[in-house]
C-alpha cells in the first residue's frame, strides 16, 4: 500500500493541468457533498496514477490483441483508460447528486418529525441530533450527522456551518433549498419554526399530488410486468414448445434449452427487477 | 443471564433454516431429474420455493400488525390532544387516554399506565413502554412526546401537530394503498392467465397436436419416442409457472406493502395454485 501510494504521488503533476485546474474547486466541492472524505489533490493523483496503469496495461493488451483482430479492436482497448478518466472526472459530481436525491426521498419524512419537532422549544442543533437518531431517515439522518459532527468539532454555531454546508455545492435539491431556507430567515430575524412550519404545510398539500405520482408510476410497473415477465415468456415458451415438437430432435432439445433459459432468466430477472424499482420508487413514502 | 432473541437475529434464523431446507429440496429435486422423474422433481421444487413461506407469513403477519397498531396510534394521539388542548397535564391526559381502547396499541398504553402508577416520569415511562414495539412511526412518536414532556413549550400543540401529521400520512398512504391493490390484482389475474393457457395448451390441445402430426413429428408417431420429451417439456414449463409464481409473489408484494420479505408469503400462496393446477394438469 506504501508504495502505491508513493507511487500515485508522482502523478501530482496533473494537478497542473489547466482542464484540471478549471475543474478542481467543482470537483471539491462534489467530493465534499459526496462524503467521500478524500481531498481534491488525492483524488486527482489517483485518478491519473489509475489513468496510467489502465492505459499501460490497455496498451499492452492491444497490440497482442491486433495481431488476432483488426487494429480496430486496439482503437476500442485504447479507448477504455479515457473513458475511466472521463467517468473519473464526473464521479464526484454524480455522486454527490445521488446522495441529495436520496435525502430528497426522506425529506417529507423528516420535514414531519422538524415540524413536530420546532413545535418544542430545542434549538437547530438539538434538532439535527434528534434527526441524526432517527434511523430511518436513511442518508438524511447520517447528513445531519455529518452536520452535529462538524458543528462540535469546530465548536461553531449550527447556522454558520449550515451556511458553509451551502456553500460547498453548486447541485440543486429540496433538501439543500430547505437548508437555505432555514439559514435566509435566521439571518433576516424571522423564527425558524414559522419557516419550517409553512415547508411543512407546502409539503403536506403536496403530498396528495406525491402519491398520485407514485400510483401512477406503480401502475406503469405493473403493466411493465404483465407484457414483459407474463405474455411475453408465454408466448415465447408456446412457440418454442410447438417448434420442438414439429421439428428434428436437435432443434426440439434446442428449444427446450431456449424455454428453460426464458424460466430461469427472462422471467426470474424481468420479475425482480420491477419489484425492486417499485420498491425503490416507495422509498421515503 | 436471560437469553432473548433480537428481531435481526429471528430474521437471520427464519433465512437460514429456510435456506437449508430449500437446498435440500434443490438436492433432491435434482436426484429425481436425473432419474427422469420429472413430476416429482417439479413438486420437490415448489417445496423448495415453498420453504420461505413461513418466513414469509411471519413478515406479512408483522406489517399487518404494524399497520393497525399506527391506526391505534393515531387514535391515541388524537384523544391525546383533545385532553392536552383543554389544559390538562400530559401525564393526567394519558391517564384519561388509557381508559380507552385501542386495540394493537393496547399493551404499550397499558404498560404506560401502570409505570405512571407507580411514579415513574412520563418521559421515562414513554421511553420504556414504547420501547417495546419496534415500528418506525412509533419510535418517532416517542421521540416527539419525550421531547415535548422533557422540553416543554407548547406541549397541546406540539401533540395536536403529532396528531394531525401523522392522521394526514396515514390517510394519503390509504388511499395510495387502495389504488395499489388493484395493481396487485392485475399481477395475480396475470399470472392466472399464464397458468390457465399453459393447463390449457398442455392438458388439451399439446397431446392432439402431437397425436395428429405423428408424420410430421422427428419422433416418429404419437407418443411412442417422443414421451420422455413431452415429459421434458412439460418439466420445463412448470418450471416457468413456478418461477413465475414465485416472483409475482415479490411484484405482488412490493406494489402493495413495499416489502421484499412478505413477498414469500405471497410467492407460496402463487406456488400452491401451481401446484394444484399441476395435480390437475399432469398429475402428481
Amino acid at each position: 500500500m506504501k508504495f502505491f501510494d508513493n507511487f500515485k504521488s508522482h502523478f501530482r503533476f496533473s494537478l497542473y493541468f489547466p482542464f484540471v485546474q478549471k475543474r478542481l474547486t467543482d470537483i471539491q466541492k462534489d467530493l465534499n457533498v459526496a462524503r467521500m472524505h478524500i481531498q481534491v489533490d488525492e483524488y486527482i493523483t489517483s485518478l491519473f496514477a489509475n489513468f496510467m496503469i489502465i492505459a499501460i496495461i490497455s496498451i499492452i493488451a492491444g497490440l497482442f490483441l491486433t495481431i488476432e483482430y483488426s487494429s480496430l479492436v486496439f482503437l476500442i482497448i485504447l479507448s477504455v483508460p479515457f473513458i475511466y478518466l472521463y467517468i473519473g472526472f464526473k464521479y464526484p459530481s454524480i455522486k454527490a447528486n445521488s446522495r441529495l436525491k436520496k435525502i430528497d426521498r426522506h425529506l417529507g419524512e423528516a420535514l414531519r418529525f422538524f415540524a413536530n419537532l420546532s413545535m418544542s422549544n430545542i434549538t437547530m442543533l438539538e434538532m439535527l441530533e434528534e434527526v441524526c437518531k432517527e434511523k430511518s431517515f436513511s442518508t438524511l439522518s447520517s447528513e445531519a450527522c455529518e452536520l452535529v459532527t462538524s458543528a462540535k468539532f469546530a465548536s461553531k454555531d449550527i447556522f454558520k456551518i449550515l451556511e458553509e454546508y451551502l456553500m460547498m455545492t453548486s447541485q440543486k435539491s429540496k433538501w439543500l433549498l430547505f437548508i437555505q431556507g432555514l439559514v435566509t430567515a435566521r439571518k433576516s430575524g424571522s423564527i425558524e419554526r414559522d419557516y419550517i412550519m409553512r415547508v411543512y404545510e407546502d409539503y403536506r398539500n403536496d403530498m396528495n399530488i406525491e402519491y398520485m405520482k407514485l400510483t401512477d408510476t406503480l401502475s406503469m410497473y405493473a403493466e411493465i410486468f404483465i407484457s414483459i415477465v407474463v405474455s411475453f415468456p408465454l408466448f415465447l415458451i408456446l412457440v418454442f414448445a410447438i417448434m420442438g415438437i414439429v421439428s428434428k430432435p436437435a432443434i426440439a432439445v434446442a428449444s427446450m434449452y431456449y424455454i428453460l433459459l426464458v424460466s430461469v432468466l427472462l422471467i426470474p430477472l424481468g420479475g425482480l427487477m420491477i419489484a425492486w424499482l417499485s420498491k425503490i420508487a416507495q422509498e421515503g413514502y | 443471564m436471560e437469553f432473548k432473541i433480537k428481531e435481526n437475529d429471528k430474521d437471520l434464523i427464519f433465512i437460514i433454516s429456510s435456506m437449508f431446507v430449500m437446498f435440500l429440496f434443490l438436492f433432491i429435486s435434482i436426484t429425481y431429474y436425473l432419474e427422469d422423474h420429472y413430476k416429482t422433481s417439479i413438486f420437490m421444487i415448489e417445496l423448495a420455493f415453498m420453504s420461505f413461506f413461513p418466513y414469509g407469513l411471519w413478515n406479512y403477519l408483522k406489517l399487518r400488525h404494524e399497520w393497525i397498531y399506527n391506526q391505534n396510534l393515531i387514535l391515541f394521539l388524537n384523544d391525546l390532544s383533545n385532553y392536552v388542548n383543554t389544559g390538562m397535564p400530559l401525564r393526567e391526559a394519558i391517564l384519561q387516554t388509557a381508559r380507552n381502547k385501542y386495540g394493537a396499541f393496547s399493551s404499550v398504553i397499558r404498560d404506560l399506565e401502570a409505570r405512571l402508577h407507580m411514579g415513574f416520569s412520563v418521559a421515562d415511562s414513554i421511553e420504556a413502554s414504547f420501547s417495546k414495539i419496534n415500528y418506525k412511526n412509533n419510535k418517532i412518536v416517542k421521540t416527539l412526546l419525550v421531547i415535548a414532556d422533557k422540553v416543554g413549550g407548547d406541549i397541546g400543540a406540539s401533540v395536536s401537530q403529532l396528531a394531525l401529521a401523522f392522521t394526514s400520512y396515514i390517510n394519503a398512504k390509504k388511499s395510495q394503498m387502495a389504488a395499489v391493490s388493484s395493481y396487485m390484482i392485475i399481477a395475480s389475474i396475470g399470472y392466472g392467465v399464464y397458468l390457465f393457457t399453459i393447463a390449457l395448451v398442455f392438458d388439451t390441445l399439446f397431446p392432439q397436436f402431437v397425436k395428429l402430426s405423428g408424420g410430421i413429428t422427428a419422433f416418429g408417431s404419437g407418443f411412442s419416442l417422443s414421451l420422455v420429451y413431452i415429459q421434458q417439456f412439460e418439466y420445463y414449463v412448470f418450471l416457468s409457472v413456478v418461477i413465475l409464481g414465485f416472483v409475482t409473489g415479490f411484484v405482488s408484494s412490493t406494489l402493495k406493502e413495499n416489502s421484499f420479505k412478505s413477498g414469500f408469503f405471497y410467492s407460496g400462496i402463487y406456488i400452491l395454485i401451481a401446484i394444484i393446477a399441476q395435480a390437475l394438469v399432469w398429475g402428481l
